[in-house]
């Protein structure tokens, strides 16, 4: 829920009804700004920066590249996704959110400019290839909805061509302004799944995994096309059988031939992630799973045990939902190989797989993959 | 500038118990120095203060105590006024930070008794006049927190038992905490880095199964009736055995931390082992398991030792203990 107590904005953004409906949304007046220095500042000393900047929002314009690959890392298999980057950060908390140490510090920005928006996606829009693209690296997608009319604005203007997916990747429930509007299936729903264990215990503020589920049945129901993704999962004394029962949750909330894909990938992360979660969420046992050092650098569970579980999980998408494309997010060809029996190790091969899921299910143009 | 006088004083009238100035450790040897003494009398004179009915010690401690050992019964000293308690202070920190580098322990008590003075950011101000090297305010108040520890952190601090790293480390923690891992550390004698990793693992094992450290260690190799046994000095532990103690801790500490990984380990050890490999041949698996590619190493002095080994790596293509390591 976006409910800061301080908004700044760039006093060279155009009050465009795009702004105002924002301003109008959010309590506090905006407070004009020249940079973004005042809002780093404010940020930076505070005794709790990452829990502070969730309460200030700056409404400012993208000055980067709008639309950008994922950046993945070497070593482990990529889905060569996109990112359309129109905010950063999160309402929410999530005591293993990579977002605490990605920024520095982290800043709850909403980009706005439909126009530059638009002009960044027509080339995706009137290209030769198909693209799945998603708001949800940076930011939770859905957090917005509320106070936005962003999310609104991209999926009328992905519903209008057939080259790219738009997927919304949410730990809420923020789906109602959207469910009535035309998306022509090019606007996938996605939620990041986890047990009730970890949604009560890791995820402050997140809607419960029910609610998300319901939410799921109900874009189902006007006809959108979902997606989940059970990233970060985590091991623990009984997480096989309460992951299995996520994945039955799932099936009994929508049809797999509503479902495009379904990633998993086990909790991985910066080593210096773990001092921000032993500071802010001194209850978490999250960093002390048997980690080693990925190739990657970061923190990886040991190896036959990421495999044990998705060997778990797998055997249960293949009873429940043989027909949905499940992929792992960054993993290896072991990994792939003993999990799934097959691995996508040519360049674009995981990418050509999942985009064919999109295209199957979503209606992009297939002849251009 | 403090007016000090060269007095000749009897002994007796200097009061050792009193320990406000003293930032040397209290367990020492000074057989040595008492026999110096004896033979050439002190060659620096010690600094007190006059206090009521007895001079209070700034600094020679130690060769105060070796002339009582002595028997001398008269010595000189540099006294100070009795009004002079914060240039004693500064003298009773200069005086051992100029003539050689402070211990750990040292420096933590040389700061606490600063500290009573001045505060931290004076210290860091004046701290190259003080103590012959930088020092800023954050390291001080860290100081600080330590010499607030338990008592026996000082002591092992003393002993090289502890480091000022993991010390700064435990000072987060709550006291009951601090004194448990002041307990272990006084069982074990280990490195810096080891002990940095015994307390993350410690505290990471503890809170995973919601122990005690007590709990913990009762458990380990060091529970072993520990607790119905005097302390390892007076059990007659010397360096060694604690140093084996360390170790077996730590590699307890290591199963129980990553016990998936440490019994991989074990077993491609054993596989490693059974393969008999020659003298010139080494097999490293990739690290942690993690990646997908093995390592031979070959070293040979001559055309035939390479045939050799060519001829037992050509063996090892059917050998069923080299496909279950490789082909995992």
């Amino acid at each position: 829920m976006i409910n800061p107590t301080r908004v700044f904005i760039d006093k060279d953004l155009d009050l465009t009804p795009e702004i105002e409906y924002l301003i109008s949304k959010v309590k506090p007046i905006p407070e004009t700004v020249a940079d973004s220095k005042p809002v780093y500042d404010l940020i930076n000393q505070a005794d709790d920066p990452v829990g502070f900047a969730k309460k200030v929002l700056y409404i400012t314009s993208n000055k980067g590249a709008l639309i950008r690959q994922c950046p993945g890392t070497s070593y482990y298999t990529c889905c060569d996704y996109t990112i359309l980057h129109c905010g950063t950060y999160c309402t929410m908390d999530c005591a293993y959110c990579i977002l605490q140490a990605y920024f520095h510090p982290p800043v709850l920005q909403y980009f706005a400019g439909f126009d530059q928006y638009a002009a960044a996606l027509e080339p995706i829009f009137h290209g030769d290839t198909v693209f799945r693209i998603g708001t949800g690296e940076y930011t939770d997608s859905l957090i917005w909805e509320p106070v936005s009319l962003m999310p609104r604005f991209l999926v009328e203007k992905f519903a209008a061509q057939d080259r790219a997916v738009l997927e919304l990747k949410t730990k809420t429930v923020n789906i109602d302004a959207l469910l009535n509007l035309e998306h022509n299936r090019k606007t996938i729903l996605s939620w990041s799944v986890n047990t009730p264990e970890v949604i009560a215990s890791q995820e402050r503020g997140t809607a419960s995994l029910v609610a998300r589920l319901k939410a799921a049945a109900k874009a189902v129901s006007k006809g959108f096309r979902v997606t989940f993704h059970f990233d970060p999962i985590f091991l623990y004394p009984g997480c096989e059988n309460a992951y299995e029962k996520v994945v039955q949750a799932i099936f009994n909330h929508v049809s797999p031939k509503d479902v495009v894909w379904i990633s998993i990938g086990t909790f991985r992360f910066m080593p210096h992630l773990k001092a921000i979660i032993e500071a802010r969420f001194p209850d978490s046992t999250i960093p002390y799973g048997e980690f080693i050092t990925g190739i990657d650098n970061k923190m990886r569970y040991f190896k036959p045990l990421r495999i044990a579980i998705y060997q778990r999980l797998a055997a249960v998408f293949r009873q429940l939902a043989p027909d949905v494309a499940v992929y792992f997010c960054m993993e290896d060809e072991e990994v792939w190989m003993k999990t799934f029996g097959f691995f996508p190790g040519k360049p674009k091969a995981l990418a050509h797989m999942l985009d064919r899921a999109a295209a199957d299910r979503c209606g992009l143009d297939a002849s251009l993959i | 500038m403090t007016a000090i006088t060269l007095t000749d004083i009897p002994v007796s009238e200097i009061d050792l118990s009193d320990t406000g100035f003293r930032i040397t450790s209290p367990h020492h040897d000074i057989e040595h120095l008492t026999a110096s003494i004896s033979q050439y009398g002190i060659m620096v004179a010690p600094l007190v203060v006059s206090g009521q009915d007895k001079y209070i010690v700034v600094s020679g401690f130690r060769r105060i105590e070796a002339a009582r050992h002595a028997e001398l019964s008269r010595i000189i000293c540099r006294v100070m006024p009795a009004e002079e308690t914060r240039n004693a202070a500064m003298a009773a920190v200069t005086e051992n930070a100029f003539s050689r580098e402070l211990t750990p322990a040292e420096l933590i008590r040389a700061t606490a008794l600063l500290l009573r003075f001045m505060d931290a950011e004076n210290i860091a101000k004046n701290a190259a006049s003080i103590f012959n090297r930088p020092l800023n305010t954050g390291y001080i108040n860290t100081l600080a927190h330590i010499h607030a520890m338990p008592d026996s952190v000082l002591d092992l601090l003393d002993q090289g038992k502890i480091s000022i790293k993991a010390c700064k480390t435990l000072v987060s923690m709550d006291a009951q905490t601090q004194t448990e891992f002041l307990h272990l550390f006084s069982l074990i004698k280990v490195s810096s880095g080891r002990q940095m990793e015994i307390i993350t693992w410690t505290k990471e094992i503890c809170a995973l199964e919601k122990l005690s450290l007590s709990q913990l260690i009762q458990k380990s190799p060091l529970g072993t009736s520990e607790s119905d046994l005097p302390g390892p000095a007076d059990r007659g532990l010397d360096h060694r055995d604690m140093s084996a103690l360390g170790k077996q801790f730590k590699t307890f500490l290591v199963q129980k931390r990553f016990p998936a990984l440490t019994a991989v380990k074990n077993q491609v050890r054993k596989q490693i082992k059974a393969l008999e490999l020659d003298s010139g041949l080494q097999l490293a698996v990739p690290e942690n398991f993690e990646g997908l590619v093995y390592t031979m190493q070959m070293e040979f002095k001559n055309v035939d030792e390479f045939k050799t080994h060519l001829n037992r790596l050509a063996e090892l293509v059917d050998n069923n203990d080299f496909k279950s390591l490789v082909d995992r």
